[in-house]
């Protein structure tokens, strides 16, 4: 059971906390509730961009590494399709400097010509080193368009195209901050060896006074029910094939959501789970399978993935993932099977509470998406899931009409 | 009453740092095992490390496939029944073959420990090796390692550590296609009878596992099932001939890798724990000269770094980066201008203040809770080094100046001791 404790603050900036003990350290964690799917079609990879130029310094501090540094602590930052997440970890007896650093930023960036021309030049390699320069690494630029038509998770957080970046100007770069951070838009989670009336104290003394700021209602378009089975057959200079199928399913809020996770478990999660079972140790037809969904907040995607031998073509690939998943449509998983997969899950929770950084991360998601409270219901959300609620979605899922596939083929 | 944002507030500097009890204790057979008793959840983490690394092992892939292949059935558990099982009590196995060790590691919940340890028993005394598993796994490490091949990063390391360390000591990473149709059935089981044996055996517990932990591991791993002695070291040898450039054209790559770097020692070195310090200032961290030098000012790289590798009988010092071929020649020589800066400036007061309040963070960090300990632990043990090393390190962090430091850089960071690789364009 984690802790927690919650005000809010007049500029409606919330503040969570949790009190871990077991450690020197304190986090301290800021969420922006904005990703890569509030960006203009015609100004991709803006909330990655900006992620990068909330380190070249605020209104009164020119750097914000140097002096979290300075105090022993550190710090890092990602951006995904729905959301921007700031952390920091630093010696708890200095939690106020993590305080003073996150509010100037949340206050008012230094927007500079120099800061900006910089960074485009450092994501422009970023783009280069990930998505371009490694073997498989166009994957997410491919299949983004291919599952979505109308929804903004069809472009990666990095960007839809690397010109987007270029072309980035200080005046968007001002429109985007002043549209999307702001206290109101934000959650603050603190963890570790702190003392939540302190905590609360802080908050006040730093972020108190940051006004609250018009939020700019992004119209995010909903992606339409796919009718009509899509593919994409690509080549490229790979030492092997692999083949990636993505279906659609709900969201992060809904219903089913954890009856979704427990599914992509049964069929790849620890090697005596079904896929790696059947695919990879039995049949011997591919040397990696995995399926995962997304988790993203807006409906999104059941993965299934696999990495052909060189033995296996295509063809035999995609209907051996497909015989798994007729399986898992036309019979109910067993009692024990189901029993395993929640196993499992139970003891994950366990080993992911015992960092206290992962916590005021997870909190802050929690807070997000409803309360954080939540966080200590997922067991009981997990257990609820019956082998009915897995067969029912497993049949909804698994349709043809709702798969996008993308072949990529090795070259040689 | 405003708030003065401009100053930073108070901060307490860490000027101490206290490391976790590690208990050690023997199992009726000799085996060593290290102890980190902490934490708030009822989980253990348990390490076994046998002396059945690479080094041992003195043929390719032969370790690793058989660390691997150790567990995919025993003479109790067909391959998917120990995995079966391991799901079903929510643990996980993990495996990693080192140069000097081979691990084997058990995460699990506290009270399915009885249960676990005993699948892990049969699964290191009595494996199968049956030929169709062995089939699995290399057919996947082949996949892997010509996939790793085609990235610029990997062309890069191999072809350093294999021009400091020479092809025929495991220390160099070479490995050819062939290797892969040479591990036979018998390498394995030969290899395990030799190597997965008490002597030389180390286990290190981290978390709660409870206080029958010594008579549990003492009824699955305290006989003397047997009396081998664990197979020869090796060291490297000396190279005679170490290029000084090596350039690997990869004509369709974006970006290139480059490895900049130099030959070592090992933590035992007098001047080790200096030389961490040094290396963070030049790399180790994101306010390092080179991150604000070639990443920060002039935009030429997503990242670049610089770190310290140690093996027990060595270790190297190495600069590493991608940039676009255009970029590449304004980038070497940006590294070399900041060894030099090292070499013939003296650092300031206040940069010297903020690499010992980071790094002094950092330990706080790397040391934090019995897991993280326990992985830091566990680098000492090939050159059976006290955990008192750590302490040693903290003091000299506090202690070090900045004529020290360049007296280092003077010794160790001189130009024409540097390597530098380049793969891509």
């Amino acid at each position: 059971m984690i802790n927690i404790e919650k005000r809010t603050l007049a500029n409606g900036l919330r503040v969570v906390v949790h009190v871990d003990k077991s450690t020197p350290l304190a986090a301290v964690n800021v969420l922006y509730n904005v990703g890569a799917k509030h960006e203009q079609i015609d100004k991709t990879g803006f909330a990655h961009l900006f992620e990068h130029l909330m380190f070249g310094g605020s209104k009164n501090i020119p750097s914000y590494d140097e002096p979290l540094q300075r105090v022993g602590g550190d710090n890092n930052a990602w951006t995904n399709n729905d959301v921007t997440n700031y952390y920091l970890t630093l010696p708890a007896e200095n939690l106020e400097t993590g305080f003073w650093l996150e509010s100037d930023r949340m206050l008012e960036l230094d927007f500079s010509e120099q800061s900006l021309e910089v960074q485009r030049k450092v994501v422009i390699e970023e783009f280069k080193q990930h998505y371009l320069n490694q073997p498989y690494g166009d994957i997410p630029l491919l299949v983004g368009p291919l599952a979505y038509k109308v929804h903004p998770y069809q472009w990666p957080t990095i960007g839809k195209d690397i010109a987007h970046i270029e072309q980035a100007q200080l005046q968007d770069v001002k429109d985007f901050f002043y549209s999307h951070y702001a206290p109101n838009n934000a959650i603050l989670t603190v963890s570790g060896n702190v003392d939540p009336d302190q905590v609360f104290k802080l908050a006040e003394k730093w972020f108190g006074e940051i006004p609250k700021r018009k939020i700019a209602q992004t119209i995010i378009p909903v992606e339409p029910e796919q009718t009509e089975e899509r593919q994409l057959r690509v080549e490229r200079n790979v030492q092997a094939d692999t083949i990636q199928m993505m279906y659609h399913i709900g969201g992060r809020k809904d219903d089913d959501f954890y009856t979704c996770d427990l599914l992509s478990d049964v069929l790849s999660n620890g090697s005596s789970s079904r896929m790696n079972q059947s695919l990879i140790k039995d049949q011997q037809l591919f040397s990696d399978v995995n399926a995962y969904i997304s988790g993203d907040h807006d409906p999104g995607l059941f993965t299934v993935t696999g990495r052909l031998l060189p033995s296996t073509n295509m063809e035999q690939a995609e209907k051996a993932i497909k015989v798994e998943l007729d399986k898992i449509k036309t019979s109910a998983v067993s009692d024990y099977e189901l029993q395993k997969v929640k196993n499992k899950i139970e003891s994950s929770l366990v080993f992911s509470e015992i960092n206290f950084l992962n916590k005021a991360m997870n909190l802050a998601q929690f807070e997000l998406l409803g309360k954080a409270e939540e966080i200590n219901n997922e067991v009981e959300r997990y257990r609820e899931v019956t082998k009915e609620n897995i067969l029912d979605r497993a049949q909804k899922t698994f349709r043809s009409t709702n798969c996008s596939t993308l072949y990529y083929h090795s070259k040689a | 009453m405003s708030l003065n944002r401009q100053s930073a507030p108070d901060f307490k500097t860490v000027d101490q740092f206290n490391l976790l009890p590690i208990d050690t204790f023997e199992l009726d057979n000799g085996i060593k095992v290290h102890l980190l008793q902490a934490g708030s959840q009822e989980v253990a983490k348990i390490d076994f490390l046998f002396p059945a690394g690479s080094i041992q092992a003195n043929k390719s892939l032969l370790s690793s496939v058989c660390n691997k292949a150790i567990c995919e059935g025993s003479k109790k558990y067909t391959s998917s029944e120990i995995s079966e099982k391991i799901d079903f009590y929510g643990a996980y196995i993990g495996q990693q073959a080192q140069f000097h060790h081979a691990i084997i590691t058990l995460i699990s919940l506290t009270h399915f420990l009885p249960e676990t340890l005993e699948i892990l028993e049969d699964i290191i005394k009595h494996p199968t090796f049956e030929q169709k598993e062995i089939d699995t796994i290399l057919e996947k490490r082949k996949q892997e390692f010509l996939i790793e091949g085609d990235k610029v990063k990997t062309i890069a390391t191999r072809a350093y550590t294999q021009n400091v360390f020479g092809k025929e000591h495991p220390y160099g990473n070479y490995l050819e296609l062939s290797a892969f149709d040479d591990i036979s059935r018998e390498d394995l089981v030969d290899f395990h009878k030799k190597a997965y044996i008490p002597t030389g055996t180390h286990i290190i517990i981290s978390g709660q596992p409870g206080d029958k932990i010594q008579q549990l591991l003492n009824k699955h791993f305290g006989q003397q099932w047997s009396d081998a002695s664990p197979l020869k070291d090796r060291k490297p040898e000396p190279q005679s001939e170490i290029k000084k450039n090596i350039f690997i054209e990869k004509a369709d790559a974006l970006q290139s890798a480059l490895k900049i770097g130099r030959p070592l020692f090992n933590k035992l070195h007098p001047d080790f724990h200096g030389m961490q310090i040094l290396n963070t200032i030049l790399g180790g961290y994101f306010s390092s000269r080179l991150m604000t030098n070639i990443r920060e000012e002039k935009g030429l790289t997503y990242g670049i770094s610089s770190f310290i590798m140690t093996y027990k009988h060595s270790g190297f010092l190495v600069i590493s980066t991608d940039v676009k071929a255009e970029n590449r020649e304004l980038a070497v020589k940006e590294v070399f201008n900041e060894l030099k800066r090292l070499r013939e400036e003296l650092i300031s007061e206040d940069e010297l203040t903020l690499v010992r309040n980071f790094l002094s963070g950092d330990v706080i960090r790397n040391f934090d809770g019995p897991f993280a300990t326990s992985d830091n632990y566990r680098g000492l043990l090939d050159l059976d080094i006290s955990p008192e090393y750590f302490h040693d390190f903290f003091d000299k962090l506090m202690s070090i100046n900045a004529k020290e430091l360049q007296v280092l850089a003077k010794k160790y960071l001189q130009e024409e001791d540097f390597i530098t690789v380049v793969a891509g364009k």
